[in-house]
C-alpha cells in the first residue's frame, strides 16, 4: 500500500485530522471546573457516533445480503464491524480517562456505559461468528445475527435506563452546557471521525474483495 | 493533562493497531497473488511447450 | 392456522418424547444446575453475604447458564443425526419448526427450574412471609420464555457451524442483557413483596418476549435455508 501514503485522498484526511486536533487543543475552550481533561470528550464522543453509525451501516448491509446475496454486501457489514469494534473500544476506553478525574471512578453503570459495553461484546460475537471459514452459510448466519443485534440495541438501552431511573443515580451524566466553540469543536470531530471511518471502510472493503479474488483463482489452478 | 493525553493516544494506537493489521493482511493476500500469477505463468508455459 | 399450530404440536410432543427417552442430557443439565447453585451460594456464604439479597441475582445467572446447557442442544441435536432435513421436509415450514423446538425448550427449562429453584430457594433461606407468588411466577415465566425464544434463534445459527460449540453462549449473552435486567428487577420485588412500582419490567419482559417470539416469523427462514 505505498502508493496509498501518497494518495489524495489519504493526504486530506490527514490534513484534516490534524486541523481537528487544533481546533480541539487551541480553539475549544478550556471547561472551567472538569479543566482539560474534558477535551477527551471530543474524541469520546466521535468515536461513540462511528461506533453506532457502524452497527446501522451493519444492519443494513445484512438486509441486503439475505436480500441480494451479493459479495459486497458481507463485505461491507465485515469491515463495518470491524471498524465499530475499533471505535466501539476507542469509547469504552477514553470514558475511564475521562471519568476517573471528574467522578471519581473508572467505571459506573451508566446506561451509555452500560450499553456501550454489550453493543461492543454484540460487536465481538459478530466478528467471531464471521471469523475464520468464509462459507456461504457462515455469511448468511452473520447477517441475521446483524439484524438481531440492531434490533437489540434499543432494548438494551431502555432497559439500562430504566432501571437507572428507578433507582438512585450516583453520578449524573452530562449535565454540561456547551459553548458554541465546543460544540464546533465536537460536530467537527464526529464529521472527521465519519470520514476516518468511511476511508477505513473503503480500504477494508478493498482488501476483502482481493481476498475473495485470491480465493477464486485458487480455487481455479487448482481445481 | 496526562488523562487528557492518554485519551487521545489510545484513539490512535488502535486505529493505528487496525490499519496496521489490514496491512498485514494486505501484504500476505499480495505475496499470494503474485505466487498464483507465477503458477499460472508456468502452467501456461507448460501448455506450449506440449 | 389450524394446520399449524398442529403441526407445532407433533415436532413439540416428539422432542420431549426423544429427550425423556434417553434423559441422559436433561440429567446432565439438571445436575449442573444443581451444582451451579450449591457453588455460587456456597461461595457466597464464605464471604458472608449469603443472604436473600443476592438471590435474584443467583437464580438468574444459575438459570442462565442451566439454560445454555439445555438449549444448547435443540437444534444440534438434529443436525448431529442428521434429522434436519427431514424434520423441514415434514413440517413444509421453517417457522413451525421454530415455534415447536421454542415450545419443548422452554418446557423443559420450566421442569429443570421447578427443581432447582426451590433448592436455591432453601440454600439462600429466603423470608416466605413478605414474598408476592404470583409475581415471582411470572416473572420466572417470562423470563423463561424469553430464554427459550432467543436460546432457539441463536441455537438455530450456531447448530449449523460444526465445531463452534462455544459460539452459541458467546452469541446469546449479550442479546440476553435487557431480559436479565426485567428478570432480576422483577424477582427482586417480588421477594420484598414491593411489587406496584415495577409492574413496568414485567411489560420490559413482555416486549423483549414479544419481539424474540416474533422476530423467527422473518428470520428463520434465512437461519434454516439450505
Amino acid at each position: 500500500m505505498k502508493q496509498g501514503l501518497k494518495s489524495p485522498v489519504f493526504l486530506g484526511l490527514t490534513a484534516i485530522m490534524l486541523i481537528n486536533i487544533c481546533v480541539i487543543v487551541f480553539y475549544a475552550p478550556v471547561e472551567r471546573t472538569m479543566g482539560i481533561v474534558q477535551k477527551v470528550f471530543y474524541f469520546h464522543v466521535a468515536s461513540a457516533w462511528v461506533g453506532l453509525l457502524a452497527l446501522t451501516v451493519v444492519f443494513a448491509a445484512s438486509i441486503l445480503y439475505l436480500w441480494k446475496r451479493t459479495e459486497r454486501a458481507n463485505d461491507l457489514a465485515l469491515a463495518s464491524a470491524e471498524i465499530g469494534t475499533v471505535f466501539i473500544s476507542c469509547t469504552l476506553l477514553t470514558g475511564p480517562l475521562w471519568a476517573y478525574p471528574i467522578w471519581n471512578t473508572w467505571w459506573t453503570w451508566d446506561p451509555r456505559l452500560t450499553t456501550t459495553l454489550v453493543l461492543w461484546f454484540m460487536y465481538v460475537a459478530y466478528i467471531a461468528l464471521q471469523g475464520g471459514g468464509a462459507a456461504e452459510a457462515r455469511k448468511r448466519l452473520a447477517a441475521v445475527y446483524g439484524i438481531i443485534c440492531f434490533v437489540n440495541v434499543p432494548l438494551v438501552f431502555f432497559s439500562t435506563r430504566w432501571w437507572r431511573s428507578i433507582h438512585p443515580v450516583v453520578v449524573t451524566g452530562e449535565g454540561m452546557g456547551l459553548t458554541s466553540e465546543m460544540k464546533a469543536a465536537m460536530f467537527l470531530s464526529v464529521g472527521v471521525f465519519s470520514l476516518l471511518y468511511l476511508h477505513l471502510l473503503r480500504l477494508r472493503i478493498k482488501s476483502l474483495a482481493l481476498q475473495q479474488r485470491v480465493k477464486g483463482l485458487k480455487a481455479e489452478l487448482f481445481s | 493533562m496526562t488523562f487528557f493525553a492518554a485519551g487521545y493516544i489510545i484513539v490512535w494506537a488502535l486505529v493505528l493497531l487496525y490499519t496496521v493489521f489490514i496491512q498485514q493482511k494486505q501484504k500476505k493476500l499480495e505475496q499470494e497473488l503474485s505466487l498464483l500469477e507465477e503458477l499460472v505463468q508456468s502452467k501456461a508455459a507448460a501448455g506450449q511447450d506440449r | 392456522m389450524g394446520r399449524f399450530w398442529r403441526k407445532v404440536f407433533v415436532i413439540y410432543w416428539k422432542d420431549l418424547r426423544e429427550e425423556f427417552r434417553s434423559a441422559d442430557h436433561l440429567l446432565a443439565t439438571l445436575v449442573f444446575g444443581t451444582m451451579l447453585v450449591f457453588v455460587i451460594s456456597f461461595a457466597l456464604e464464605l464471604v458472608e453475604i449469603g443472604s436473600a439479597q443476592v438471590f435474584p441475582a443467583v437464580l438468574w445467572v444459575s438459570v442462565f447458564f442451566m439454560a445454555v446447557l439445555a438449549l444448547q442442544r435443540s437444534f444440534a441435536k438434529e443436525q448431529e443425526d442428521g434429522t434436519l432435513d427431514a424434520l423441514l421436509l415434514a413440517s413444509g415450514d421453517r417457522s413451525v419448526l421454530f415455534y415447536a423446538k421454542f415450545l419443548s425448550s422452554l418446557t423443559m427449562l420450566l421442569l429443570l427450574e421447578a427443581i432447582v429453584v426451590p433448592l436455591l430457594w432453601i440454600f439462600i433461606e429466603v423470608e416466605t412471609a413478605k414474598v408476592t407468588f404470583w409475581f415471582f411466577l411470572a416473572a420466572l415465566l417470562l423470563g423463561s420464555w424469553g430464554l427459550a425464544a432467543a436460546g432457539t434463534l441463536l441455537n438455530g445459527i450456531t447448530a449449523q457451524l460444526p465445531g463452534a460449540r462455544l459460539l452459541f453462549p458467546i452469541l446469546t449473552f449479550p442479546i440476553l442483557i435487557p431480559l436479565l435486567i426485567g428478570a432480576i428487577l422483577c424477582t427482586q420485588r417480588a421477594l420484598a413483596g414491593e411489587v406496584a412500582p415495577v409492574l413496568g419490567w414485567l411489560y420490559l419482559l413482555m416486549i423483549f418476549d414479544l419481539v424474540f417470539t416474533v422476530l423467527p416469523l422473518v428470520l428463520f427462514d434465512y437461519v434454516l435455508e439450505g
